[in-house]
């Protein structure tokens, strides 16, 4: 080894370590033995997800035996960081999951490879299937970048057992017969609300949900979020949005229906538990309690309806291609086939972690048999018909953070819950500031 | 007048070879390699090329990007115009400091003195001391994020146990971590908890280097107790208070673990801490720039409140050979 030799590895040596480090180095590689491509695809999730996951990426190579697909899973907790970090040092996989709350942020700073020339060879009219509010959430811009899986709605999960023992009538009966609204939610919670003789709640009606879960609540009474072009928080100036937050804080602080911050702290009062009887939650949490839940039948109805409309949240994630990978064709037929109907029968049907964004699988009867709760799958299919985006821009992860903390006191504090309007002020005049504020600073 | 070297010649002295440009860079290197100097450098050079590396390369970089404008994206040179937008239109930049400030104020004086008050207690002589020493320096080896989750435990406004305390004696607790007004001195109580560790250690050894001469010399003189703490203690102490203050103050101002943990900065932002602050700006929103201004500012926040301590060292702290000025 001459001296120059030494010095060419000791200089590429730090390079070499960090991109091991993060996971391999650049996009996807041609394997030297057998002459097939290799795409890396990044995702998170529970153990069943990654089970299910795994299972059409080998379908996906038996389909296309040219293609390898080196799937890796990374921590929930570290992702956002792991993937923007990856995208910023050029080091990213060719296919990833990004989720809707940070995928604007990336989306805009060129990480992503537009879709549209991808999909322009395929059959005429290839997106029509798919729903316009999933394909949506993919764009920035007017650019599709993300083609979406794990789509869903937010739910009422409710505890069939305790419905019967209060006598109440079944929410999902309710719900077929146009009485789900908000009046009605809230008199089965306080009559599924039971205490002991201290005083002491022993089961509670309802959780309260964080944001941006119970947007839906402020929609439902006339109420919207921010401006459309999300410029600033409007709120604050809107009587429905008021009116709706009144209400949804008086449930935990006024009908006292709902575990306050203390009560929810030492995990007492989950939905597991049986402890509490209606539980709002994404469509993904149905694996979790399947498979903790032994001791009481539980389902799903959509969210209540308001005076002024019904929408539900609906969220998802994008599958984004690197903008650098090596083998964009390769990457867009692994997408393809992960929103394709097989799969997505195998994701949601089988699993049922979410809703297929295909409207032909989300109508299709081995879709909605189920032989496992929940088992009132129409839900799905209508919670997604009055399913409505959340305003989530670029900026979103740093206002949603001081729009929060700013109504921290209305939400936990007893004393600060009596005022919606005021808190609202508070927390979107801080929101506003940041959306307000020079970019990048 | 130099000889010539035929006059040399002639007087029967023997001409010494001169040396070579060659043999002169041998005999060089030679000495520097037997040099101390060279053995010294060679043996702290893993520290040295870590720290230029890993230190002092990062801090230069951070320096150059407090000046920029940077997303992990686009490197964009911006001046001074981070500094300006922290210093006069970011309320959240002064909210954490004060937090912050707050939080040195209390815990700093307060660590301090029980420290102290510990290594008294440990430095009894008392049979299975060093039983008592381990049990006390316990506390400090749990690591930070799990003794944070413990004391979420502990602040429970319904089922923690300073609250049963407190309803104990007829006092009905406060909400700690919920409420906005107490959060901050929860995390202040909390900081209480590493009392027993390494600051008590030091404390421990400087009352053992304490000669007992001076305690008997004390002693004939009639002082006892607090008089004997307060003159011959305290004052052989002081260069021990010193180093654990000007120690306890810059890690206080890094308070990070137990406000992430335990509030994540909330209620309200009565626990955004300044380290907490650039982590967010840094981290989850990709302010590199801010980050890195940030970073700054609390290095010469920190650099003036040592330069002061050591102005004001020379007033109070006493070491022994030395004079007081």
């Amino acid at each position: 080894m001459t001296r120059r030799d030494l010095l060419q590895i000791l200089s590429t040596a730090p390079v070499s370590v960090g991109m091991a480090l993060a996971g391999g180095g650049g996009g996807g590689r041609r394997d030297r033995s057998d002459g097939r491509v290799t795409i890396r695809y990044m995702a998170w999730g529970n153990p069943e997800q990654i089970a299910v996951e795994r299972r059409i990426a080998r379908e996906f190579e038996k389909r296309n035996p040219g293609i390898r697909v080196h799937l890796f899973m990374v921590p929930g907790s570290a992702y956002a960081d792991k993937l923007q970090l990856m995208l910023a040092s050029r080091t990213a996989p060719d296919v990833m999951r990004a989720d809707r709350y940070y995928f604007p942020a990336l989306a805009r700073k060129n990480y992503f490879l537009p879709l549209e020339p991808l999909i322009a060879p395929e059959k005429p009219g290839f997106l029509n299937d798919f729903l316009p509010i999933a394909v949506d959430e993919g764009r920035w811009n007017g650019t599709l970048f993300g083609m979406n899986v794990l789509f869903g709605p937010v739910m009422i999960y409710y505890n069939r057992a305790l419905f019967e023992k209060a006598g109440l009538p079944d929410p999902y009966k309710e719900h077929k017969r146009g009485r789900w609204d908000w009046e009605n939610f809230i008199g089965s919670a306080q009559a599924l609300t039971r205490r002991d003789a201290a005083g002491r709640a022993t089961v509670f009606g309802s959780t309260v949900p964080t944001f941006p879960q119970y947007v839906s609540v402020l929609w439902n009474h006339g109420g919207s979020l921010t401006d459309p072009n999300i410029t600033r928080l409007t709120l604050a100036e809107d009587a429905g949005a008021i009116r709706g937050m009144q209400r949804f804080v008086d449930m935990r602080w006024k009908e006292r229906v709902a575990p306050t911050p203390a009560d929810s702290a030492l995990s007492a009062f989950t939905f597991e538990s049986g402890k509490i009887a209606m539980h709002w939650g994404w469509a993904g949490e149905s694996p979790r309690f399947r498979k903790n839940i032994k001791d009481f039948e539980w389902d799903i109805v959509p969210t209540p309806s308001g005076p002024a409309g019904n929408a539900t949240v609906v969220k998802g994630n994008q599958l984004v291609i690197h903008r650098e990978s090596e083998h964009p064709e390769e990457s867009w037929e692994f997408i393809k086939f992960m929103t394709g109907p097989e799969a997505e029968m195998l994701l949601y049907g089988e699993l049922r972690r979410a809703v297929p964004t295909r409207r032909s699988v989300l109508r299709d009867p081995a879709y909605l048999r189920a032989n496992l709760p929940p088992y009132q799958t129409d839900v799905f299919l209508e919670s997604v018909q009055r399913g409505r985006t959340l305003p989530i821009d670029w900026r979103y992860q740093e206002w949603a953070q001081e729009f929060n903390s700013a109504l921290e006191p209305l939400m936990n504090v007893e004393q600060g819950s009596k005022d919606a309007g005021a808190a609202l002020a508070r927390a979107a005049a801080r929101a506003n500031r940041i959306l307000g504020g020079e970019e990048g600073f | 007048m130099a000889e010539s070297p035929d006059v040399a010649k002639a007087q029967g002295a023997v001409a010494l070879p001169r040396s070579t440009p060659r043999e002169q860079t041998r005999a060089r290197r030679a000495s520097f390699l037997q040099s101390p100097n060279f053995w010294g450098y060679f043996f702290i050079s893993p520290w040295l090329i870590g720290f230029l590396i890993f230190t002092a390369g990062p801090m230069l970089a951070s320096l150059y990007l407090s000046f920029c404008k940077y997303d992990l994206y686009q490197l964009q040179w911006v001046g001074t115009k981070n500094y300006e937008i922290l210093l006069t239109r970011d309320p959240l930049f002064w909210k954490s400091l004060g937090n912050t400030a707050l939080y040195v104020l209390f815990s700093v004086p307060l660590g301090l003195t029980g420290s102290l008050l510990i290594a008294l207690l440990l430095n009894q002589k008392v049979k299975g001391m060093a039983w008592f020493r381990t049990l006390f320096y316990l506390p400090s080896l749990v690591p930070a994020v799990a003794s944070a989750l413990v004391w979420q435990w502990v602040f429970h406004p319904d089922a923690g146990i300073l609250n049963y305390s407190l309803s104990l004696i007829g006092i009905q607790g406060p909400k700690w971590l919920q409420d906005p007004d107490t959060a901050l001195a929860s995390l202040i109580i909390m900081s209480l908890w590493g009392i027993g560790g390494g600051r008590m250690i030091i404390f421990l050894a400087g009352l053992q280097g304490i000669s007992d001469e001076l305690y008997e010399a004390a002693s004939l003189d009639g002082a006892r107790g607090w008089a004997s703490f307060r003159h011959v203690t305290l004052p052989m102490l002081s260069p021990t208070i010193f180093f654990n203050l000007i120690l306890g103050i810059i890690g206080s101002f890094q308070v990070f673990t137990s406000a992430y943990v335990m509030t994540n900065g909330g209620p309200d932002n009565a626990t955004r801490m300044f380290v907490l602050y650039l982590y967010d700006n840094a981290f989850r929103y990709f302010k590199m720039g801010k980050a890195s201004a940030m970073a700054w500012c609390l290095f010469v926040l920190l650099l003036v409140f040592t330069v002061i301590q050591f102005k004001n060292a020379s007033k109070w702290v006493y070491y022994e050979g030395g004079e007081k000025e």
